[in-house]
């Protein structure tokens, strides 16, 4: 008859830590679609760099704790706590020479910030507020979402912002909505001391959305020139020029220039420093000065067939690094050919964010 | 001078069969997902055929994990009977961790809340991409009770008898 034996032989019980330790491992390792050596770049590799057509994203505070703060003019200062991971989802085309072009881009539900607002004088927008998507926020890339929704959170206020066809409702705490035509018509109630304060903090909250993501798109589109920078460092390229009479102690025409602090190859961990001299873009009537670094590059290629895994600056778990910002953006104002900036219209960047692109 | 026949004991036939099923869940990876895992680098045998195992091999691993980790366990822990249960529940649980860990918004979370120091040791590098890039589905749930009932009886009758 066969029987369970029973007599116990306690030291077997030690090989419980390496079977649980390796059953875990085995686990974890089946997640990464890397090349699975060190995470680098794979050197000498001569087919072009297979992009999928779509990417996941991932945007977080930098590991040193400063937050992305912007100062506007001199009304107040606004610094955004992302909550563990900010994700979403982008649309790409690529060409034959592997420039992107952004398409679309999602914003996932429960995506969250928190906003600190900081008035220069007494404001009744100062304090803490979140904001969380609790609909998947859709766009089109560099046009105002189609579709989605987000909560704008106080102790005592719940706003719940629906991003509709036709326009943008807002509902305070359950009550009647009220309906704007869109995002920018939301967003110029920000510094309209008229306006009630739950509009404005929603308008806030909408701002510091579509900023962030403005941001990470700003970032991510440089991404695919820099191995030309790494070539060619420091590239310079012009801005727009002012047809007409520049704002005071403007340049005519400033310029960009994108500078490699690395050397021999684009690898991991290189840093780059992204400055900005006056430059003006007519599209968006926008003066931008000072200094973007970009810091900790990452890159991991999926041997396996050749397709970019992920991509960024900095990482997705307390890594150093990201985009660190020294950063002026102004708003011009064109009249007969005179071009002014408001001191309202000035928005003072710091602090920053790790970003990092993924392979769904 | 005659010696006893050699017979394996039941702890050696677990820990095979366990060994057997992890090489066929290598295989897997290996032929039909790309390669894409941290124990293949560049190791893919991928054709762009159609997958051997078709659309099983999205969950055959799944099954094949916690079935061959509740046997080495067993044999492991052999001769206590009593410990299977609990072996067999213990292993479903991590195994439903690890899968609910990458369903948003725990995914996020649990990526940010790793130390950077996960990234200093190679095999643990892709511990976030694990939660940020894997997705969540309730078919690999499933498998991973199939795999974990399955376990039982199958440890039960090659772990019965004398140890050696």
């Amino acid at each position: 008859m066969t029987m369970l034996q029973t007599r116990v032989q306690p030291w077997r019980a030690l090989w419980l830590f390496p079977v649980v330790v390796l059953g875990v491992l085995s686990i974890v390792a089946t997640g990464g679609g890397g090349d699975g050596d060190d995470g680098a770049i794979v050197p000498g590799d001569d087919l072009p760099l297979n992009i999928l057509p779509n990417y996941n994203f991932f945007v977080t505070n930098l590991s040193s704790g400063e937050l992305l703060t912007a100062s506007v003019g001199e009304l107040f200062t606004v610094s955004v706590d992302i909550d563990s991971l900010f994700p979403g989802n982008l649309d790409l085309n690529t060409d034959a020479n592997n420039n992107v072009t952004f398409v679309s881009y999602r914003l996932r539900r429960t995506a969250r910030v928190d906003l600190t607002v900081t008035g220069n004088q007494p404001s009744p927008l100062d304090g803490t507020f979140a904001v969380i998507v609790t609909e998947e926020i859709d766009a089109m890339f560099d046009q105002e979402p189609g579709s989605g929704a987000f909560e704008v959170i106080t102790p005592t206020e719940t706003v719940v912002v629906t991003i509709l066809s036709n326009g943008i409702e807002l509902v305070l705490n359950g009550g009647a909505p009220v309906v704007f035509n869109t995002l920018e018509e939301l967003s110029d109630l920000i510094d309209d001391d008229t306006q009630e304060t739950w509009l404005r903090r929603a308008a806030l909250g909408a701002g510091a959305l579509e900023f962030l993501v403005s941001q990470f798109f700003d970032v991510a589109d440089v991404l695919d020139e820099l191995e030309f920078v790494t070539l060619n460092s420091p590239v310079a390229e012009p801005c727009d020029m002012f047809q007409g009479t520049p704002p005071v102690g403007v340049l005519g025409q400033g310029e960009i220039t994108v500078t490699w602090l690395g050397s021999g190859e684009l690898s991991d961990g290189d840093d780059f420093d992204w400055s900005f001299n006056q430059c003006w873009s007519e599209d968006d009537d926008e003066l931008l000065d000072g200094t973007i670094t970009l810091q900790n590059y990452t890159e991991t290629v999926d041997t396996n067939n050749n397709t970019l895994f992920e991509i960024g600056f900095g990482g997705l778990s307390g890594q150093p690094g990201g985009v660190l910002y020294d950063f002026t953006v102004s708003d011009t104002e064109e009249n007969q050919g005179v071009y002014t900036i408001s001191p309202d219209d000035v928005v003072v960047v710091s602090g920053g964010f790790a970003l990092i692109i993924q392979q769904p | 001078m005659r010696f006893p026949a050699k017979q394996s004991a039941p702890e050696v036939k677990a820990l095979l069969l366990a060994v057997l099923l992890l090489v066929v869940g290598t295989v897997i990876y290996a032929f039909d997902r790309g390669g894409a895992v941290y124990f293949l680098p560049g190791q893919t045998l991928w054709t762009g055929a159609p997958a051997v195992f078709g659309a099983l091999g999205y969950h055959l691993p799944s099954f094949l994990h916690p079935l061959a980790f509740i046997l080495i366990t067993a044999a492991v822990l052999r001769p206590w009977p009593g410990a299977l249960p609990a072996i067999c529940v213990t292993w479903f649980v991590v195994e439903c961790l690890f899968e609910l860990g990458q369903m948003g918004p725990f995914d996020v979370r649990i990526a940010a809340a790793l130390s950077p120091w996960f990234d200093s040791v190679p095999i643990l590098r892709t511990t976030a991409d694990f939660f940020t890039h894997g997705t969540f589905d309730p078919l690999d749930v499933l498998s991973v009770t199939i795999g974990t009932l399955l376990a039982y009886p199958i440890a039960l009758g090659l772990l019965r008898g004398e140890s050696r």
